[in-house]
């Protein structure tokens, strides 16, 4: 395909060489160049004009061809941006867009490990371009209002390529496709917190298994709200399911089937190693008792400042000042006896909850060391854990189905790319131009020609002349 | 004197004419060495589907119609190269051995050293059914061995880069489908995962398979018409007589999308005119084309 590619440049140069030729003879006759004769000339030419425009029609048609298939052979690919955020030089995650992103060392590399091709990234380079349509336009940069943001970009692969055994449209393909993935990988929604895995779940304690669960779905529950926020009435085609309609489920997951099944262990004391279970406890308990402390300490101290405040240093202080509809009102400002009782207060809390866990922990030991439970109990237990899993399962499938309808619709559009075809006026316009000059040319050599004869003849007469001479003086010598 | 000068022209005559002849010569060579090359060619493919997961990218290897060629001592070259692409998955379409000569060394070989790129799916053609079923060979039972995915009429799960996929092979000619291969294909139909459908005969498209709903269809069989011309394609196939409907390339059905290999060999001792063996790779995944810049 290369050598269809190079027939236009090749006719293009002997058209070069055909008009340096007729210039050269033009300037050689011009002296011989009568007005009239020259009228005459071009009378006499009548006869070849059948031939002319025969071979100004293969040109034409060469020429035609030749284009139109190295335009189908190596196309131009069009990439267009088309989210929101473009069109303010950002990607979808709202990070700065870069143009030579595309055509960087990385993405090259990938293409040319992708395609098996036998070229380096800074030959590959070479072979590439990128353009915008902007790049015509003059910018006045001190315009703000001039500044724009490009969205769409040409990217086309010269022909020289086919010397490295790969065509331009391959390129351009495989090009496209790494750039698309490493643009969504990076700079667009990723969901691969909806991976769920439970390996880790073997040889896992009854009770641990409700904690590793419900870290599973709050993983679940917490990336739904963003979606939710962005568009709350979005709903699934198949289920009909919303955003904060399958987050409640997720909810409902963790507060009642978890919470049930924690119950059912508890009950029955289930523990797979019941000393190793209820010595952790009391260890746990013991840093819960620690922390219990601290909290507690900090609760008396700030207890005990609040009772070392002055009465007069309590009062509180009113400050006139305006609200958000302007209007006028007496703000009651905070001292620091105020921050005391607030951090007192949480520390408190803090504090209740470590003892409600301790309480927990001791009565989770407590039943599984007085546990008699059955085989059957265990493979009762077992079972909820697989349906939970299972459960736990769907959801994530749901959730993943949500999000990438969801994401898809957005998704898809982020870049367009297709390739441009052969713009025919253009090739037909161009191919017309070289067969005028190529006519003309082959017009001109004509006209020129029996001039050119007559000067060839009486320069080879002359040359004869000359070498009688010399013969004569040399046979009179 | 006028003797003198058509002596002189004589010896120019003479050497232009030698000029143009090796000229002429330059480019017949030039022409038959293109035209006639038995080299192995990679073309790429692409296949965008709504069903794939993320910005992942699904690459298929396709292979077809060796007729226990060898592309290299023991297809070394051909491994290197499906090597150096790293697929997800091989498909085989059929007829990579010969009805007559049964050997299976070629072929056993090869998906000896593909399974160790990536998991091989094959579906028998004409050739592997004759050594099957009529002549008792026991190809199907060492290439299960071997680990290779043997897929008769029937069809396999697989989840690649998280994307479900549900693999099929229809082994079936266009005369026996309604007998061994429609009710496969009716229930094989149904899924909702990507249906990957590897079926040696590009006919059965033609009519059987022309509406039905498969993401992507895997073909082989015509070996690109023998004799490919620009922008027409393959010129000849027995089944199908002169200009083949799908003889080569990826073609658009109203509900499926079929890639129809060239193949790597032949079995007729036709030569391949301006139809190098393929090695067709086919890259799926969620980056749409649209027709826009045309």
């Amino acid at each position: 395909m290369i050598f269809v590619c190079a027939i236009l440049p090749v006719l293009t140069l002997c058209l070069a060489v055909l008009y340096a030729a007729l210039i050269r003879r033009f300037l050689i006759v011009k002296a011989k160049l009568p007005v009239l004769g020259v009228r005459g000339a071009l009378g006499r030419t009548a006869g070849r004009r059948r031939s002319m425009a025969a071979l100004g029609a293969l040109f034409f048609a060469v020429c035609l061809a030749a284009q139109l298939a190295a335009d189908i052979w190596s196309p131009n690919m069009l990439m267009v941006f088309s989210y929101e955020e473009a069109a303010r030089g950002q990607n979808p995650n709202v990070t700065r867009f870069n143009e030579s992103n595309i055509l960087s060392d990385d993405i090259l590399e990938q293409v040319i490990q992708r395609g098996g091709l036998a070229l380096s990234p800074e030959q590959l380079s070479a072979c590439l371009s990128i353009s915008t349509p902007l790049d015509a336009e003059k910018l006045d940069v001190s315009q703000e209002s001039d500044l724009k943001i490009s969205t769409e970009y040409h990217v086309h692969c010269s022909e020289r390529i086919s010397l490295y055994r790969t065509d331009p449209k391959t390129v351009l393909n495989l090009l496209a496709d790494v750039y698309w993935e490493n643009f969504v990988q990076n700079y667009a929604e990723n969901d691969s917190i909806l991976d769920l895995s439970f390996e880790k779940l073997e040889g896992m304690e009854y009770l641990d298994v409700k904690d590793y669960l419900e870290m599973q779905a709050n993983k679940l529950r917490n990336y739904l709200p963003s979606y939710s926020a962005e568009s709350s009435s979005f709903r699934a085609q198949g289920n009909g399911e919303t955003f904060s309609s399958l987050s409640q489920k997720i909810s409902n997951f963790i507060d009642i089937e978890l919470e049930r099944y924690e119950a059912f262990v508890l009950e029955n004391g289930l523990a797979g190693n019941r000393t190793t279970f209820q010595s952790r406890m009391q260890y746990a308990n013991r840093r819960l008792d620690v922390s219990k402390r601290k909290e507690m300490a900090s609760h008396d101290v700030r207890i005990e400042a609040i009772n070392m405040y002055n009465a007069y240093m309590t009062r509180f202080v009113l400050i006139p000042t305006y609200d958000a509809d302007k209007e006028f009102y007496m703000s009651k400002t905070k001292v620091g006896v105020d921050y005391f009782a607030d951090e007192a207060k949480e520390h408190l809390e803090f504090a209740t909850r470590l003892v409600e866990e301790m309480e927990h922990n001791t009565y989770a030991s407590g039943q599984i060391g007085g546990s008699r439970a059955a085989a059957s109990v265990y493979a009762q237990a077992d079972q909820q854990i697989d349906a939970l899993k299972a459960e736990l399962l769907s959801l994530s499938a749901q959730s993943r189905e949500l999000c990438s309808t969801y994401v898809k619709e957005k998704r898809d559009g982020y870049i367009q790319v297709s390739f441009t075809g052969p713009a025919i006026p253009g090739i037909v316009l161009k191919a017309l131009l070289l067969t005028v000059l190529f006519v003309a040319v082959l017009g001109g050599h004509a006209v020129l020609a029996p001039f050119w004869r007559e000067y060839r003849s009486g320069r080879a007469a002359e040359r004869e002349g000359r070498r009688k001479q010399q013969r004569r003086e040399e046979a009179s010598v | 004197m006028q003797k003198r000068t058509v002596q002189a022209a004589r010896p120019r005559r003479l050497g232009r004419i030698l000029l143009c002849g090796l000229l002429a010569a330059a480019v017949l060579a030039l022409g038959g060495w293109y035209l006639f090359s038995e080299k192995l060619e990679v073309t790429f493919h692409h296949l965008y589907s709504p069903k794939v997961v993320g910005g992942e990218n699904i690459r298929v290897v396709v292979l077809s119609d060796l007729h226990n060629r060898e592309f290299g001592p023991g297809n070394a070259e051909l491994v290197e190269r499906i090597a150096a692409l790293k697929p997800d998955l091989i498909a085989i379409a059929g007829d990579m051995v010969n009805a007559d000569d049964g050997n299976l060394d070629v072929i056993l070989s090869l998906c000896g050293r593909l399974l160790e790129i990536a998991p091989v799916y094959y579906s028998p053609g004409n050739h592997e059914s004759n050594l099957m079923y009529e002549k008792g060979s026991p190809l199907e039972g060492q290439l299960l061995d071997l680990g290779v995915h043997v897929l008769v009429n029937r069809a396999e799960e697989v989840t690649v880069n998280r994307t479900p996929l549900l693999i099929g092979g229809l082994t079936t000619s266009t005369e026996g489908y309604e007998e061994y291969g429609a009710s496969f294909f009716e229930e094989y139909e149904k899924s909702g995962a990507f249906k990957l459908l590897i079926a040696h005969y590009p006919s059965l498209y033609y009519e059987a398979l022309a509406d039905g709903a498969v993401d992507l269809g895997i073909c082989g069989h015509y070996h690109g018409g023998q004799f490919r011309l620009p922008v027409v394609g393959g010129l000849y196939h027995g089944d199908t007589g002169f200009f083949p409907k799908y003889s080569g390339g990826m073609y658009q059905l109203p509900n499926s999308t079929i890639f129809v290999s060239r193949g790597m060999g032949g079995h007729n001792g036709l030569p391949r005119v301006n139809n190098r063996p393929e090695l067709a790779v086919i890259d799926i995944n969620g980056r749409q084309e649209t027709n826009r810049g045309q």
